[in-house]
């Protein structure tokens, strides 16, 4: 880490919101269209979530 | 420390590898404690904590970070063991997952996807330099894998694991919250969704709300580190090609 602090501080804008943004954008995108895929391709499987806890 | 009691377990801890192990179970338990008194806030997350803790008590007390991990590696082996675990809690999802393989695979092929994708044309839209780039691209992968990719590609691996560590971090703080503001009520979703973007932090994070949200938050961590592998040296080749 100590390594690339120059590039990271050089650089940190690009780093910090490509990771964020990307990991928001990720998370969002991959639940909806699990969600959407799942109502689709199940008749029978329960929409709401419920664990088995 | 002005108890003799206390300074005599401290010195003799601190000869030791026991130290690593002792302190990394403390910060841990004080850690958990802290995230319950919060009722269970997601910014408490006892893993963000117990870390800062660690790094607290090695600066102050100028241990070095190789003689903590002599101790500490008791509690890094048994990483092997825990990931393997995994699989039961998915057993008992089995029926459900039966049920929704498909749903599973085009969710995973298309998290991965856009956790490359997004994160590498963000980079350079920015203004990220290539090596930036490509040491962001597996950043959702679990970082063995991650580091191993990135080093292939031409990122720099140690930095690759630092932005692997920041990714799942803030993906168990702002998962739950996110997946209440876009409506997403299934756990099974949820837990896919946890596991391709923010790996085992993640993965934690999600047994924390429920048993099936856990279970298919690891299985999404484990085959998207495999997705991981086979699609992002091809995707980032495609989109340097491209723009």
């Amino acid at each position: 880490m100590m390594t690339h602090f120059g590039r990271i501080a050089d650089e940190w804008l690009p780093i910090t919101f490509a990771l964020l943004l990307s990991t928001v954008i990720t998370m969002v995108a991959t639940a909806l269209i699990m969600q959407q895929t799942s109502r689709w391709f199940t008749k029978s499987a329960p929409a709401q979530g419920h664990s088995d806890e | 420390m002005n108890n003799p009691a206390l300074r005599d377990i401290w010195v003799y801890l601190s000869a030791t590898p026991l130290f690593g192990l002792t302190i990394t179970l403390v910060a841990y338990g004080l850690a958990y404690r802290f995230y319950l008194k919060t009722n269970s806030s997601p910014l408490a997350n006892p893993v963000v904590t117990s870390v800062a803790m660690l790094i607290a008590v090695l600066l102050v007390s100028g241990i070095s970070y190789n003689d903590y991990f002599a101790g500490g590696q008791f509690v890094h082996f048994l990483l092997g063991p825990a990931t393997v675990a995994l699989a039961v809690p998915l057993y008992q999802q089995f029926s459900r997952l039966r049920q929704l393989w498909l749903p599973v695979l085009i969710s995973l092929i298309c998290g991965v996807g856009i956790a490359a994708g997004s994160s590498v044309l963000l980079a350079r839209l920015l203004g990220g330099s290539l090596e930036i780039q490509m040491s962001l691209a597996p950043k959702s992968a679990t970082a063995p894998v991650a580091m191993g990719i990135s080093e292939k590609i031409g990122g720099l691996p140690s930095l690759t694991a630092v932005l692997v560590v920041i990714t799942g971090i803030t993906g168990a703080i702002l998962g739950t919250k996110l997946f209440e503001w876009i409506g997403v009520k299934d756990d099974t979703a949820k837990g896919i969704a946890m596991g391709v973007a923010a790996h085992g932090i993640g993965t934690a994070r999600a047994f924390q709300v429920s048993n099936r949200m856990g279970a298919f938050s690891g299985l999404a961590m484990a085959l998207s580190a495999f997705a991981t592998a086979l699609m992002v040296p091809w995707m980032v080749d495609w989109i340097q090609a491209l723009l």
